[in-house]
């Protein structure tokens, strides 16, 4: 409970407060807003909060978020059931989808590689990208992490797990923007890089 | 290159100043601490992103009464050969979690009225800043070293200021993993990436580094050896920290070092940790120069930087004498005033006209500084 803050409004600013770039300043000011927001906007957005787990699942095969597991992109037979294109997060996934350069499974590895951060190897879901090249016959791994240290580290990483295994690695081609997420990138130059992805 | 104008708010002891400034010599006067040296360290800031070297960017924001302002500003209008360029330079104090003004301060940068990241500032304004403080360059810790060869490096090579950044940034992440090796009693799982990035991006700084003191060699030890006679000599070496016969850093030299660099927690090799070492006559000049001779050693480097930098460019960056005739006697002072490149624009300041050779007070347009207030003169 929070000094001097009615409950529900110190409850409301914990819970904001717990928001990932939230901080107890930002909580308060969120908190407040929403008090004087209509009662109406309010509730639209309780509506929406309380929604969002109903009905949404994590896949646990590429651990996309969908309304069902397997989600839609690992059970479509229409896709290229052969190529695995490995993503940091799920936002990635919506855009390669865009770019419409890429028509096969997904896998999103939840991350980059980054001691700063603390996140290593082990926090990624590496071994499960691994398991799923070897269980569903897959014979190429297209490695989409950002055109960042942290991205590049992952790819050298999913390299040294994937050697010996006899799947083709590809990586994007450089025309993104080093230092670029790929959730930024238009889809133009993602299915640029795409197309131009080389063995690495 | 030369600033014509430039507007202070809150920068030192500047409430708000603006001034036009004349393309050639400027002669700027004023008794102790009225505020000639913040006024070059204004255009010095506009150069390199940040003040004179221990100067934290939070110190360039005025205070009152103790308490400091929100936030300093420079903008100035810079007229190069080829363009002119409006530039803006912020350092606003950082807030604090509970949204006061905290002890950090953090830059914002104005190209041509588009926002741009603090990086896209150097370059627009190139400038040498000559200070009585140089004789650290000597004496003083390895970073004032370091920072000497950034800072003139930046100024006119992009894809520097882009690799120390990375170079930065990759220290930092192979840094973490040190130390979380460390804990964990692990051997050197996961550095190999961090390696490469090292070792790639640290080599070409290093080579740029290099390329720029075989410069500083050349022409810095023809200025030492006009200036001081007598054929002394002066050498500037590069010190590779830790590293072999042949240079570089070699990814042999990280392997060599990992037990040690895993029980510290932080990397041992490196651009981040070389060093500069300057010799008169074969012998360190910070242990065994005279206090005179210390004096010509750096202001031969700033020579050396000012006329690299002019190659380099294409034109003479601005000159900003500090304060440097005071301790030098009229035969140096006019051996420094004849260096200057014909029609640069040189600033130069002092408590005591009498201290500036005759030759450049003749041409040199004059400015008053009184109490964060300046005023031209005739
Ligand atoms: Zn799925």
């Amino acid at each position: 409970m929070i000094d001097g803050v009615p409950g529900p409004i110190g409850r409301l600013i914990e819970e904001l407060g717990k928001l990932p770039t939230i901080g107890p300043k930002t909580a308060s000011r969120l908190a407040f807003f929403l008090l004087k927001s209509p009662p109406e906007q309010v509730a639209s957005l309780a509506a929406a909060l309380a929604a969002l787990n109903q009905g949404i699942v994590q896949c646990s095969k590429c651990f996309n978020y969908a309304d069902r597991d397997p989600c839609p992109y690992c059970t479509d037979e229409e896709r290229d059931v052969h190529t695995i294109c490995a993503i940091e997060d799920a936002l990635d996934l919506l855009a390669i989808e865009r770019s419409g350069g890429y028509n096969g499974r997904y896998h999103v590895l939840e991350g980059a590689i980054s001691p700063l951060e603390g996140i290593g190897p082990d926090d990624l879901r590496l071994n499960e990208l691994v398991a799923r090249v070897k269980d569903e016959g897959i014979t190429e791994v297209v490695v989409a992490t950002n055109a960042t240290f942290e991205g590049d580290a992952t790819a050298l990483e999913i390299g040294r797990l994937l050697d010996g295994t006899g799947v083709r690695l590809t990586r994007l081609a450089r025309g993104l923007a080093t230092g670029g997420d790929l959730e930024y990138v238009d889809p133009a130059t993602i299915a640029q890089a795409l197309e131009g992805r080389r063995e690495f | 290159m030369y600033c014509r104008r430039l507007e202070l708010v809150d920068f030192r002891n500047f409430a708000a100043l603006e001034l036009d400034l004349p393309a050639g010599p400027l002669l700027v006067l004023g008794r102790n601490a009225q505020g000639k040296s913040n006024l070059l360290e204004a255009l010095l800031a506009l150069a390199s992103g940040r003040g004179r070297s221990h100067r934290t960017l939070a110190e360039l924001i005025r205070t009152v009464d103790g308490a400091p302002r929100p936030f300093a500003r420079i903008r100035a209008e810079v007229a190069a050969s080829d363009r002119a360029t409006r530039l803006e330079l912020v350092f606003a104090l950082n807030p604090t979690e509970d949204g006061g003004p905290g002890r950090r301060a953090s830059r914002r940068v104005v190209v041509d009225g588009k926002p741009r990241r603090a990086s896209e500032l150097l370059g627009q304004l190139n400038a040498v800043h000559f200070s009585p403080d140089d004789i650290d360059l000597l004496g003083g810790a390895p970073a004032e070293r370091r920072r000497f060869l950034d800072v003139a490096i930046s100024q006119v090579d992009r894809n520097y200021v882009r690799d120390l950044v990375d170079y930065g940034r990759v220290l930092s992440q192979r840094n973490a993993l040190l130390r979380e090796l460390r804990e964990r009693d692990d051997d050197a799982a996961g550095l190999e990436f961090w390696d490469g990035k090292l070792v790639e991006l640290g080599g070409r700084i290093v080579a740029t580094r290099q390329q720029f003191v075989g410069a500083l060699n050349d022409s810095g030890a023809a200025a030492y050896e006009e200036l001081a006679g007598a054929g002394e000599s002066l050498r500037v070496e590069y010190r590779l920290v830790g590293a072999g016969e042949d240079g570089g850093l070699p990814l042999d030299l990280l392997a060599n070092m990992r037990t040690r660099e895993i029980q510290r927690g932080q990397t041992m090799v490196g651009p981040h940790r070389d060093d500069l070492e300057m010799l008169v006559d074969g012998q360190p000049a910070a242990a065994f120069a005279s206090r005179g001779q210390q004096r010509l050693v750096v202001l031969s480097l700033r020579l050396a930087e000012m006329e690299w930098l002019g190659g380099v460019a294409g034109e003479s960056p601005v000159l900003l004498l500090d304060d440097i005739f005071s301790e030098l006697d009229s035969e140096h002072r006019e051996a420094v005033i004849a260096r200057m490149p014909k029609g640069a624009q040189v600033l130069v300041t002092a408590a005591d006209d009498a201290q500036v050779p005759e030759t450049f007070r003749s041409d040199a347009a004059v400015l008053r500084v009184r109490a964060g207030h300046a005023d031209r003169e005739g």
